[in-house]
Order: C-alpha cells, then structure tokens, then sequence
C-alpha cells in the first residue's frame, strides 16, 4: 500500500488523459493494488454481463439440454433453433405476442409524449416566470415526488373504476400525465442553465410568454427532452404493477405482462404443463425480445441519462 | 372582508379587469396542476377516505367503517412478517448497495481511461432488465442446473433453485435483483460526478502524501455526498415497494410467500379478499412510510434546501 511508483507524467495531460498508462491520477497506486482493482472491476464485469450472455445463448439451444450438467451453460445451439422458439412464442395464445408488442409500443410512445410534453413548460414556468403560487406548486411538486408510486396503484384502480377506464389502455396512459419528477428535472435544467439576459431580451424585443418558451427554452432544453424521454420511455417501457391491476384481458397486456403469462405459461397452469411448446428457450428469447429495444437505446443514451440523473441531484 | 366598498368597487372597474388577466404562468401550469390533482393527490386523499369506508355492493360508503378497516389490516396475521421482510431486504440491500456502487465507482475512476469507460457500458446496460424480465432472468441465474453462474452455485451446496430462492434467502435475492438492473445507472453517476473533480486537488493530495484510499475516502467521496443522498432517496423509495419480484417468483418457485410485502398484502386485499378499505388502509400506511422515510434522508442530507428557498 506504499505509494511506490511514480508514474511519468505525461506531457500534454489533456490529450494523453484517456490512453492507457498516461494518467496523472493514477501515480498514487502500486502495481499490486491496480492488479486488485483489476479483479474486482472484473469480477463485477462478470456478474453484470454473463446472465445476459446466457439470455442470448439460451433461445438457440434445446430446453432438455440445458437441464444436460455435462454440458456448459454456455452451449451454443443452431441459430435456426430462434426461428423455432419465435414461432413457438407466437403461437401461444394465436399471435398474442404481436399484439403485445404493438400495445407496448403505443402504450409507451403515448405516455412519453404526455409526460414530457406537460413536464418540460412546467419546470420551465417554475424556474423562469414569476407568480403568486410558485412556492406552493414548488412544495407540492417535491412531496409528490417523494410519495411511492405503488401505494397509489391501488386508489388509481378505484379512480378509473369510478370512470370506467379499467381494462382501457387510457387507464395506465394518462397516470403519466403526471411526472413530478420531470418536472423537477426541467426545473433544475432551466434555473442552471437558461441565461435570464436571453428572456429579458425576448421581452424586449415583443415576445409573449409562449413564443419565450417555444423559440428560447425549448431548443435550449434539447438534452433535457432527450433525458426526460428516455427515463419515461424505460418506466412505460417495463411498467408492470400498474397494468397488472388495470388491464386483465390478454389482448390488452404490455408486454411485460405478457413476459409475466409467457413464465406462467407452464408453471402456474397445470392443465397445460409441458404440452404447451413454451419452455426455457421461448421464455428466454421472450425476456430478450422485450429487452433489447431498451438496451440499445440505453447504449446512445448512456449520456443523457448520466446528464439527467446528475441533474436531479445538483442544485446549486 | 365580504362587504366591499361599493364606491371603490364601481370606481375602479377598469383596474380590476386588469386583475382578470390570468397570469401565463397558470395557463402553462393548468395541465400539469390537473393531472397532480387526478393521478396523485386525489388520489392520496381517496384512499385515504376509504380507510374509514365500507363497500356495499362495490360502492364505497365513506365513514361508515369507524376504524374497523384498521383494525381488521393490524390484525392480519400476514401484514407485520410483510414489513418485517422489507425491512429486512432494505437492511442488507441499502448498505450493500451502497458500498458497492460507491466502491465500483471510485475504482473506475483511480484510473479513468478506456477500459473504465467499456466497464461503465457493460455495468450500465443490464438497467435495461427490469420487472418481469428481470424476474425471469435471475429464475434461470439462481438455477442451479440452468445457471450460466453453476459452478459457483455448486460450490457453494446448492442443488435445487428452492434452496436458493425461498423465504429466508429473498432479501439477499431480491439485492442481487436489484444490485444487477440498478448499480450500473448509479455508477456512471457517481463516476461523471468524481470526473468534475478538478485534477489540481487530486495532484495537491497526492504531493501531500495521500495513498489512493486515503485519497478516495477523505477526497472523492465527500465531493460525491451530495450524488449519494440522490441515490439513497430513490433506492430507498423504490425498495420499500417491492412488487413485481415476490409476486412472480412466487409463482413460479412457491417457495416465496405469496404475501411477502406489504404491496402483495394489499393487493392480495382488495383483489382476493374484496375488501378495499383494508387494502387502502395499507396504501396509506406504505404511502406515509414513504414520505417519513424520503423526509428524513432529505432533512438529513439537507437534500432541497436549496430549491424552496429559491422562489
């Protein structure tokens, strides 16, 4: 643990600051303990990334051979077999997974659009306009936020029962309309960085409040739309307590409800037991079906979402 | 107050037309304020009036119940081992959590070149794994004849997903769970939070004799507090309302009561037994744990102080 070897310092420190074995911030570690920190990094690489090697391996293999212990967890099969296992999916319940996929996909789209498109003016009105109630909506934006969304499922279930929206898609869509979290985040957002010079200039020059807003604040907020889209894209995306209590007819699940019925498929219901084709190769490539479109996203998003979880936690 | 002056009022009607004029900001507020009211605070604030309600024939009769809905909820025998078993995963969860994201965050960045930034990816991008999904995954992870990880479940004695997955083990499992679609989102938060630190204070501790873990300790980790409290209020929000996880595996193992949290409980209330006062009583009660809980670390951490002082 001695701070024994001195790195050279590197002779442009900006440029050279990324490439391997050039940074002045390491000089303080000895060659043992960057061997620890190696292990440890990898180690915890491992866990993070294995089980999802495994999903993608599992639809191309056969389900009685992965139960095989001389064979390794990691087989790989025939890549047609992802054929058969999709056509096994699809099957189950007459396309039902097509259906699925459309509805999650408007269920989520709709919702982005409601959330982020109500929570962006309002944290900017909260951080650049002046009214008499600011406080209040400031206050009850925060203990909104701090209140836990599945203790609201439940009297969100009696609220739609009341206007007969349960088993309507609209049911789980308009609860997006509030993300008092976006809106803190657009406030945050605004108060850094909106220069009050550009809007008192706006004013000047004749603007009205909406115009400030849509050629001023908007396109300045671009990153925080992006962030904002795409923490609601991953909520709607994989929301799953909320349709679980409003949505009980099968061609109007998500899909990680249907995900939920696919896992079900043989356990829970012992009338169909084995005979259904769904087994551990359908469910896996089910699971991946449903995850891949958010890791894409998740790896061009990496940024914004980094900017936008930051965001929420500096306030200066 | 409610008698005005009618001479001022008629000599003025021109000013108080311009009183009329709605601020912009209320029109700009109008959707969001409505939607509060309707998908939060109602809400709030029904359940609330349920728990004094009784049903007849689906419809609530507010205030007929007195505190027999209370009552009937303290005396489940299910709902105290429920919060039992959530206090006992934030136990092991919160710290565990904690350590490690801070730990994994630190060590990406006592070298921060290009292998810390594909190990940030790799540890980032199963956040895409969440609720079912992430259920059915770690159903075959904790397998331990399907497990990519079984010679390790092997080692350590286990044959049979059951001794894995059960009661006993569910807030270990439910850490790991949570550790493996969570940690990575925290990480790249705190690692771009430590590369704001600017190097001449680095270089300063360094010269003055400060190893790497005195460095990261006495250094980095204050300057990342603030990024910690963050993660402490949501992980902490979003633990106590467990639902997805014990529902399904219950299903599918048996192993895992089928009344584990308080949120099964509830639901388990309202959708099995039909009584939906009992079940609000329990949203009231998660809701107000909610809200000390999220308090205290704000309070605590002087979380907002900054932001309702501004206006």
């Amino acid at each position: 643990m001695q701070p024994s070897i001195q790195a050279p310092k590197p002779p442009t420190p900006n440029s050279l600051r990324y490439i391997f074995g050039h940074n002045p911030r390491w000089n303080g570690m000895s060659g043992i303990e960057m061997i620890i920190r190696l292990l440890i990094l990898l180690l915890f690489g491992a866990f993070f990334v294995m089980p999802l090697v495994w999903l993608a391996v599992a639809p191309t293999r056969i389900w009685q051979d992965m139960y095989d212990l001389t064979k390794s967890p990691l087989d790989v099969g025939p890549l047609s077999n992802y054929v058969v296992a999709w056509n096994n999916i699809a099957m189950f319940g007459k396309d039902l997974m097509y259906t699925w996929t459309v509805n999650s996909i408007w269920y989520t789209l709709a919702s982005v659009f409601l959330s982020v498109g109500i929570a962006i003016p309002s944290g900017y009105v909260l951080a650049v306009m002046k009214f008499r109630w600011r406080k209040l909506v400031m206050w009850l934006t925060l203990i909104t936020m701090i209140l836990p969304g599945s203790a609201m499922v439940l009297p969100l279930f009696l609220e739609m029962n009341l206007f007969r929206l349960v088993n309507n898609p609209w049911s789980i869509i308009l609860p997006a309309a509030f993300a008092p979290f976006g809106v803190y985040l657009s406030y945050v957002y605004y108060s850094v960085t909106l220069p009050k010079d550009l809007i008192a200039a706006g004013k000047v020059d004749g603007a009205n409040e909406w115009q400030l807003f849509w050629h001023i604040g908007l396109p300045l907020g671009t990153t925080m739309v992006a962030t904002l889209s795409f923490l609601t894209f991953n909520g709607a995306w994989n929301n799953y307590f909320l349709p679980f209590v409003m949505l009980n007819q099968k061609e109007t699940y998500n899909l990680p409800l249907g995900i939920a019925a696919l896992m079900n498929a043989t356990a829970g219901s012992p009338t169909f037991l084995r005979e259904l084709p769904i087994n551990e190769p359908e469910k896996a490539l089910g699971g991946l079906f449903m995850i891949i479109p958010v890791m894409i996203i998740f790896l061009f998003a990496q940024k914004y979402v980094v900017a936008g979880l930051s965001a929420g936690a500096v306030k200066e | 107050m409610a008698v005005s002056n009618p001479a001022r009022a008629m000599a003025s009607p021109s000013r108080s037309a311009r009183r009329f004029r709605v601020n912009p900001a209320y029109i700009f507020l109008l959707p969001y304020m409505a939607a509060m009211l309707l998908f939060s605070l109602g809400p709030a604030i029904y359940s609330l009036l349920l728990t004094f309600a009784t049903f007849q024939a689906g419809r609530p009769q507010f205030f007929q119940a007195g505190l027999k809905n209370i009552e009937t909820v303290f005396k489940d025998p299910f709902l105290w081992p429920s919060f039992l078993n959530v206090l006992r995963f934030l136990v092991v969860s919160i710290p565990a959590g904690l350590i490690f994201v801070v730990l994994l965050a630190l060590l990406l960045h006592a070298r921060p070149n290009r292998f810390s930034l594909v190990m940030r990816t790799i540890y980032f991008l199963p956040g895409a794994v969440t609720g079912p999904a992430l259920v059915m995954l770690f159903l075959f992870t904790f397998n331990p004849d399907l497990s990519v990880f079984r010679p390790v479940l092997h080692l350590l004695g286990f044959t049979d997903i059951k001794q894995v997955v059960n009661n006993d083990t569910a807030p270990v499992v439910f850490t790991i769970m949570g550790f493996f679609g969570g940690a990575g989102g925290w990480i790249a938060v705190f690692y771009g939070a430590l590369q704001g630190i600017s190097d001449e204070i680095i270089e300063a501790a360094i010269m003055d004799g400060c190893n790497p873990i005195q460095l990261a300790w006495l250094i980095k980790r204050p300057l990342i507090s603030r990024y910690i409290a963050f993660m402490l209020i949501n992980v902490l929000a979003g633990n106590v309302q467990l639902f997805a996880e014990p529902q399904l595996m219950s299903g599918v193992t048996a192993t895992i009561s089928n009344l584990w949290s308080p949120n099964l409980v509830s639901y388990n209330w309202a959708f099995g037994l039909g009584n939906f006062g009992a079940s609000a009583v329990i949203s009231v009660m998660m809701m107000a744990i909610g809200i000390v809980l999220a308090y205290s670390v704000i309070r605590a951490t002087n979380f907002y102080s900054t932001d309702t002082t501004a206006g």
